[in-house]
């Protein structure tokens, strides 16, 4: 799996190097404008940032994509690795690329927006809220890129056809996804409880309070959603990996 | 086992499309077999088949007694008739990646095969011509010892002077402990290393057998049986 791994940073690596060269030289630029454009300096760099992250997130589907409808898909799918290796190379890959643009970008708007480079602020953080923070960073990449991976895999099964495959995938994403969130919300209020993770209690929390991937101050994560979440998550990886073993034709 | 490739009854159909109408096929350990029919045939659709990347609708397929798989990958060697290695590789890229992931791939032979097929280390792939990225991929599916060879097409997009080079390293490269399967078009040039012949029309076989025998019982070679097979 690991051997996957690194063939695919490698396929990956122009575009990654390309990012961050081109952040880092249009942060090095607006820097020069510090002072002179004062809103429209933090408003590029984010801009920057998000418009990297997009495009680093874009490439790891690409790829798929690739494998799935290009002639490249003949050599991944005749190597001698299951589903799971395949599916699991796949999902590190991305996270290792789109980290490591995240980091640079993100530092870069840092260095950017920032008056005085001071990195202090991180005393303040507790050792227990950056892993928190690193797992659900890690969580919602693999688990967003899992869903997306699955949608592309079922549409080019079950729809024969390059455009139709790649159409049908995004609807099934947008169903899926509608799905998933309408069933997550009716979890969330049917079962309330939440799980403390600083401190391990249970309690009743609010709703709004309860994902911790959409917020940075409350630790707590719902129960229900959470176990749901897992479930929902090692279904569509195992079935991604079974459709790959036992379903994908290529054409 | 005496039958590296066992095919039952093999069908695959697309939509409103029959490609195969039940295949039966073997494939005796230390033969080399053509399979032979022209365009649509059903040939590549069956060769993806045995590769373990198109699922049969029907019918039954077992590679080294095994139905494909993951170990059946390990040990076929499948020469696909597109361009499949990744363009960003260098001809070193992709022995790496072939000594990488398959264990019988054996990288002396993989550099002996470049020299004698001309071919430098250091070329990109996306910058070879047809004809020597052909010799690339025969290079890296020649220098597996794999139990079966499927080669679809070797021959595709390769001048006359290089076909025979080609050839030459087919044969040289052959043991008698492994198979082979080859589909072709250009069936005059490579008739002389089949042990064995299927033809294969409208996604069914319509003659198969040994191709001496054929010859002899037919007083005709293998290129003329086929033109008078498909005319």
């Amino acid at each position: 799996m690991f051997k996957l791994v690194k063939y695919e940073l490698r396929a990956n690596f122009l575009t990654i190097i390309g990012i961050c060269i081109t952040v880092i030289v249009a942060s090095l630029l607006l820097m020069t404008k510090k002072g002179t454009w004062t809103m429209a300096v933090p408003a590029l760099s984010a801009c920057f940032t998000i418009g990297s992250m997009i495009v680093i997130f874009i490439a790891s589907l690409k790829i798929m994509s690739q494998y799935l409808y290009g002639d490249s898909g003949y050599l991944l799918f005749t190597l001698p690795q299951s589903g799971k290796s395949i599916m699991a190379s796949r999902l590190l890959a991305a996270l290792i690329q789109i980290s490591i643009v995240g980091i640079v970008t993100i530092l870069m708007f840092y260095l950017t927006v920032t008056e005085k480079i001071d990195f202090s602020f991180f005393k303040t953080i507790k050792a227990s809220e950056i892993i928190e923070y690193i797992i659900s960073y890690i969580w919602m990449i693999i688990s967003s890129l899992t869903i997306i991976y699955f949608c592309m895999i079922i549409g080019k099964v079950a729809l024969k056809g390059k455009k139709i495959g790649k159409v049908g995938s995004f609807i099934i994403f947008i169903i899926i996804s509608l799905l998933i969130s309408w069933l997550s919300f009716k979890l969330m209020a049917v079962l309330p409880q939440t799980l403390n993770l600083s401190n391990f209690t249970i309690s009743n929390g609010s709703v709004l309070n309860l994902n911790p991937t959409t917020s940075s101050t409350a630790f707590t994560v719902n129960i229900a959603q959470t176990i749901f979440d897992i479930i929902i998550f090692i279904g569509l990886f195992m079935t991604s990996s079974y459709l790959i073993d036992k379903k994908l034709d290529l054409s | 086992m005496d039958n590296i490739l066992e095919a039952k009854e093999i069908r695959k159909s697309y939509l409103n499309k029959k490609a195969l109408r039940g295949i039966n096929l073997n494939i005796p350990l230390g033969k080399i077999v053509g399979l032979l029919g022209p365009n649509g045939s059903g040939k590549t659709t069956f060769l993806k088949i045995a590769a373990g990347i198109l699922h049969q609708s029907k019918g039954e397929i077992l590679i080294d007694g095994n139905i494909p798989g993951v170990h059946s990958k390990s040990i076929v060697s499948y020469l696909p008739d597109n361009e499949y290695l990744l363009k960003w590789m260098k001809v070193k890229d992709a022995v790496m990646y072939f000594k990488d992931f398959y264990s019988d791939f054996d990288e002396i032979k993989a550099k002996e095969l470049l020299v004698f097929m001309n071919l430098d280390e250091n070329d990109v792939v996306k910058s070879l011509s047809k004809g020597m990225k052909e010799k690339l991929k025969l290079t890296l599916v020649l220098s597996r010892k794999a139990k079966l060879y499927i080669l679809d097409e070797p021959l595709g997009g390769v001048d006359p002077t290089a076909r025979e080079k080609i050839l030459n390293a087919i044969v040289s490269n052959f043991s008698k402990d492994s198979s082979m399967i080859i589909t072709t078009h250009l069936v005059n040039d490579i008739e002389r290393i089949f042990d064995d012949v299927a033809f294969i029309s409208e996604g069914e076989i319509v003659l198969e057998g040994n191709a001496e025998e054929l010859r002899t019982s037919r007083k005709k070679s293998i290129d003329e049986l086929y033109r008078e097979v498909f005319q």
